[in-house]
């Protein structure tokens, strides 16, 4: 046996996986680009949520400051 | 003389709020003092532990906890799956496609002990009347999801080369894909119910019914003649596996667990967020101030 039989690999006989290329690395993406994923729309998520607080104060604090204000002076008798 | 204690948790925070107490009318009465010869109560032992399960203490630690375990979960994943593709040598049987393995096996694992963790958070959730039990569910289960589908998608991509199919109806992988409609199953039902408590009852029963299915999986390649290969790792016998690729497996098993963890904990900050959203501690957050 020739000595060339205990080289190191290439990068493209490695990539090659010994002709199971197609198999080995379709499951590693999918499952590293499924984790990224998830991760990505956990965030995106909570950004939505903080958003959404963060109007629901603000229309409570505006509400908050309507209601202060009346009764308005010379205003209407009768809240709107 | 009987001195007033501070209260460690509030009853509260752990039952639905139409259920809620009213314990102000007990609060001039001060607590009675341990009797003599008896150690009193300790912080931080005992009852202690249940001023986490508030949602208002869960949302700090579960941040903090994520913040840590996602880092370390990426680089144990990296170098996990270095050793596996990289480094472990090649199969005698199967080559190079038993490298599907170290993605494979990982998923597959934590495919069923999230639906464990599930029905254990179900089961308290049931029992205690714990909120954050059935927030723990409900941030469990998208995850729980993923991981069996990704079990199923590495097992058809392992399958076609070394059986020549990509899917057959067996034991194994029946009832892998049975896990999966239950993760569906709980997240249609939960979605589908408008009271969030009757959504959390309703989802823990389905999920505590569906557990029975977790030691089918594991059994399955015992009880039934299966094309799926046995368990290459035991705990009560020893591997099968060459060490390196015990070592990578391992080592990525740990890495996808911790990021998997880290991920869960984020969804439980969320689901926090919406179900709390009423609450003043969610009002006074920092990130919620404009």
């Amino acid at each position: 046996m020739s000595m060339a039989a205990f080289s190191e690999p290439t990068l493209s006989q490695w990539l090659a996986m010994g002709g199971y290329g197609f198999y080995v690395w379709s499951s590693v993406g999918s499952v590293l680009a499924a984790l990224v994923a998830e991760r990505v729309a956990v965030a995106w998520q909570r950004k939505q949520r903080l958003a959404a607080l963060r109007e629901a104060r603000e229309a409570a604090e505006d509400a908050r400051a309507a209601q202060a204000e009346w009764p308005r002076p010379g205003g209407g008798e009768t809240r709107p | 003389m009987p001195t007033s204690q501070p209260r460690l948790f509030s009853f509260n925070a752990f039952i639905p709020s139409e259920h809620a107490v009213n314990l102000a009318a007990f609060e001039s009465e001060p607590l009675a003092p341990p009797p003599q010869g008896e150690p009193p109560a300790r912080p931080g032992r005992g009852a202690g532990w249940w001023r986490y399960a508030s949602p208002a203490a869960a949302y700090p630690w579960a941040g903090a906890l994520a913040s840590g375990l996602g880092p370390l979960g990426a680089v144990l994943l990296a170098i996990g799956l270095f050793i596996g593709l990289a480094l472990a040598p090649t199969d005698a049987q199967q080559g190079e496609a038993y490298r599907i393995l170290f993605v494979h096996v990982p998923t597959a694992w934590l495919a069923m002990v999230i639906y464990l963790a599930m029905a254990g958070w179900a089961a308290l959730g049931l029992v205690m009347g714990t909120r954050l039990s059935f927030m723990m569910v409900q941030a469990l289960a998208p995850t729980g999801a993923l991981m069996a589908f990704l079990c199923l998608v590495t097992g058809a991509l392992w399958g076609q080369p070394t059986w020549g199919t990509w899917w057959v109806w067996d034991a194994r992988l029946t009832s892998v894909l049975i896990l999966l409609f239950l993760y569906v199953g709980y997240l249609a039902l939960h979605g589908a119910i408008e009271d969030p408590v009757r959504a959390d009852r309703a989802g823990a029963l389905l999920v505590l019914v569906g557990a029975v299915n977790i030691p089918v999986i594991h059994y399955s390649v015992r009880w039934w003649n299966t094309l799926h290969q046995g368990a290459s790792v035991q705990l009560a016998a020893a591997p099968t596996l060459a060490t390196p690729m015990l070592l990578a497996l391992l080592v990525s098993t740990a890495g996808l667990w911790l990021w998997a963890a880290s991920v869960v904990l984020r969804r439980l900050r969320n689901v926090l967020l919406r179900r709390e959203r009423h609450s003043a501690w969610v009002s006074a957050l920092p990130e919620v101030l404009p």
